[in-house]
């Protein structure tokens, strides 16, 4: 990837706003239409791949997304012990539109976070 | 329309197979991923449907292309002096056993072993790295790689190890 073109370069940065607000509109509106955490937190983590695509060079720090995948992680595994254990979706039958929206969003960054390190280790660390 | 899209798909699953150039059938299977995508909406399924497309078609081809690119052949050089070719030299070396050995450490490290024999010498500045050149001096073999080159390294450690090339010498450029 050492002779990048002119071409994708420039249509690429012309499409990654619109990648990205169409990877945020997937996750927000996952509990009516379809598409979920997953799906939308793997088109963002796509933005990140395009970037290679334009501009191979690397510059990002790994360690902020590994920390933010673990943190997600506990998170994600918490959230619903404390909803359930309290009885909170019986209680309070309101909140649970609010709470399939902060679940997708939690799923998207994990995912996010985890789909770019996986690309960028392999892209910039594994070789023989 | 299904059953066009079906039929398109069983075309692009046949081209990829098809193929002489790895490229392109790294583009085909991004052209089947999307074409499955579109199949997978058509039955009802816009979920996996999102999922194929952009896992499917845009990162599995990304990293087939970058996987492409870091791709190298480990290339040996075996260099011969005019009068070594003859058997009982090429006994006594046991070049076969030593190409043996090397293969056997090519397979385990997934790397894809090319022998090629020459008389020339050849030019060790210009190779690169996975370039390995054989060669006897002295009544030892050398082996000469880049300084850079893990992979020949290790590849000296484990014949050194052996018993009958112990001898065995190095020469990094």
């Amino acid at each position: 990837m050492t002779n990048h073109s002119t071409l994708l370069s420039k249509s690429l940065t012309i499409v990654y706003p619109f990648i990205l607000i169409f990877g945020f509109y997937i996750v927000v509106n996952g509990h009516t239409s379809p598409g979920g955490g997953f799906q939308g937190g793997a088109v963002i983590a796509s933005v990140y791949i395009s970037k290679y695509l334009v501009l191979p060079v690397y510059d990002y720090q790994l360690e902020p997304f590994k920390m933010i995948e673990k943190f997600m992680l506990v998170i994600i595994l918490l959230l619903p012990l404390t909803i359930f254990l309290f009885r909170m979706n019986v209680m309070l039958p309101e909140f649970n539109v609010p709470y399939l929206m902060a679940m997708n969003i939690l799923i998207a960054i994990k995912v996010t976070c985890g789909i770019s390190i996986i690309f960028f280790r392999f892209v910039f660390f594994e070789t023989r | 329309m299904k059953s066009i899209m079906l039929i398109i798909l069983v075309v692009t699953a046949i081209m990829t197979l098809q193929t002489k150039k790895m490229k392109n059938a790294v583009i085909y299977l991004g052209v089947f991923s999307i074409i499955i995508a579109f199949v997978y909406l058509l039955q009802g399924a816009p979920d996996v449907a999102i999922a194929e497309a952009v896992i499917g078609s845009t990162m599995t081809t990304i990293l087939y292309i970058v996987a492409l690119h870091k791709y190298k052949l480990y290339r040996i050089y075996i260099n011969f002096d005019a009068i070594e070719i003859n058997d009982s030299v090429y006994k006594k070396n046991n070049y076969n056993d030593l190409l043996k050995s090397i293969k056997t450490f090519c397979y385990k490290n997934d790397l894809d072993p090319m022998t090629i024999y020459t008389v020339d010498k050849i030019n060790l500045k210009g190779m690169g790295k996975y370039h390995l050149n054989l060669e006897i001096v002295d009544y030892h073999i050398q082996l000469s790689y880049h300084r850079n080159d893990i992979k020949s390294e290790e590849l000296f450690d484990y014949l050194s190890k052996k018993d009958e090339f112990s001898t065995i010498r190095k020469k990094i450029f």
